[in-house]
Parts: structure tokens; sequence; C-alpha cells
């Protein structure tokens, strides 16, 4: 199994097995996974990035796009136990 | 490579865990799922006589724009799938066009995207669109609206 990890402007965006990214051994994987799913809480209206530091930065939280892909029978769908379908 | 009994004993540890909670979940199945399509893959085998390649990824921050991965089929694929591996259960509402029920495995739909929509537990195809690829890559829509999740393992399968 090949591992990898995705790196972006100085951010551990994140960790992946497969093709593509920066091949790192299971071990250097493993412990990413482990400082990702140990995440802290976000301070309100941030989020966090994790740096190539290992340290988690605080940003702002990108503006919500109004980006609405659920017509409203698909809503009522879901509201009503549905799928959305 | 994957051993045999390496896939028997996974197989078997993720059915132990299930027993020991709740039964059989979704987690269980795509943790199961997941062994076998890796040790198949570290086999050379195929499905259907069709090359496949799966992999998976895990970001440390939510994503709100698509996210592309790079397969070596050399081939553009004929079909794609991308589940989550842990769902998580604290989280209700729908993320990643993915219900989540924070309560009940069996309502949580597993398969984010898929070529023409799929879903493993009822058929329904609620993930149209999500998905598309090259011949080298796999990209899987995401935006503010339906963001891919931090700290959840996403599993993706291609086939040529």
């Amino acid at each position: 199994m090949r591992y990898y990890k995705m790196i972006e402007d100085g951010i551990v965006v994140g960790i992946g097995s497969g093709t593509g990214g920066v091949e790192i051994l299971q071990e250097e994987y493993e412990s990413l996974y482990q400082i990702i799913l140990s995440q802290p809480t976000a301070p309100v209206g941030c989020e966090l990035v994790l740096t190539t530091a290992l340290q988690w930065e605080s940003r702002p939280l990108p503006p919500k796009e109004d980006d609405e892909e659920l017509t409203d029978a698909q809503a009522l769908e879901i509201i009503m136990g549905g799928d959305g379908i | 490579m994957s051993t045999p009994a390496t896939i028997i004993s996974q197989l078997q540890g993720d059915i132990l865990l299930a027993n020991n909670a709740t039964g059989f979940t979704d987690t269980t199945v795509h943790n199961a799922m997941s062994h076998l399509i890796s040790a198949l893959a570290s086999a050379g085998a195929k499905i259907n006589q069709h090359s496949f390649e799966c992999g998976s990824f895990t970001l440390s921050a939510s994503r709100t724009t698509d996210m592309i991965v790079s397969h070596s089929l050399e081939a553009v694929p004929c079909a794609a799938f991308l589940w989550a591996v842990n769902i998580p259960l604290t989280t209700r509402g729908i993320i990643g066009k993915v219900r989540f029920h924070a309560d009940d495995y069996v309502k949580s739909t597993a398969i984010v995207a898929a070529n023409g929509g799929y879903n493993t537990l009822n058929g329904s195809s609620n993930a149209i669109g999500r998905l598309q690829w090259t011949n080298s890559t796999l990209i899987f829509s995401a935006n503010s609206t339906y963001p891919l999740l931090s700290g959840t393992t996403y599993q993706w399968l291609a086939i040529a």
C-alpha cells in the first residue's frame, strides 16, 4: 500500500492511500491520521488548518455560498424521512 | 501484499467489533469492503475482467472546493464510487449529499458519490453529479453546502 500526504501552501491538506501526493511511510501516515482525528475545536467563525510544522492554525471560515441544490420537493421529502430524491 | 490470513483476520476483526457494539453497521461493511478491495488490488485482481484501482483520503479540514485525486488506470473509468469509511455519528444532517443519522447507522447513506448515482442501501440516486473523471484523475464535487468532512476517511474505487 502506498501512502501519501497532500501539501498546499504550507498546509497539510490531508493524507491518503493510492496514487498522488507526496509519498510517505506508513508510520508517518498513521501519525498524521491520529493528529487529524485529535483536531481541537475551532473558535466560532473559524476553521483549523494543519501546518507543515504540524501545528493547528485558526483561520476565518470562507463565506457560505448561496448554493442550495435541494429543490423544495427534495427538502420536503427529506423532512418526511426520505432521501430527497 | 496482504495475505489471505491477514485479510480474514481483518474481516473477523470488523465483525467482532460490530457484534460487540450494536450489530452490523455501515462502518463494518465498509471497513470490510476496504480491506477486501485493498487486498484484491494488491494482488492485481480484476472485477468482471475490468482493471480497477482504489485509494482513500482523509482531510485535515473540511473542503468546500472540488477534491481531485490521481489514478493510474491509464483509461477513462467506466464507473467510480466514493464512500465514507468512518461516518461521524455525532454529525446529523445532509453533508456531502450524505445523510448521517446521529442515532441510526442503518438510515445513514454511505455512498457519497458515484457515476449516475448509487446508494448501496436502497438503490436510490441521491449522489448524481458528484463525481467526474478523466483518464488520470477523479474529481469529487464539494462546496460550502456539501463539503467533504475533516477527519472522515473517504475510500474511492474506480473501474476501467
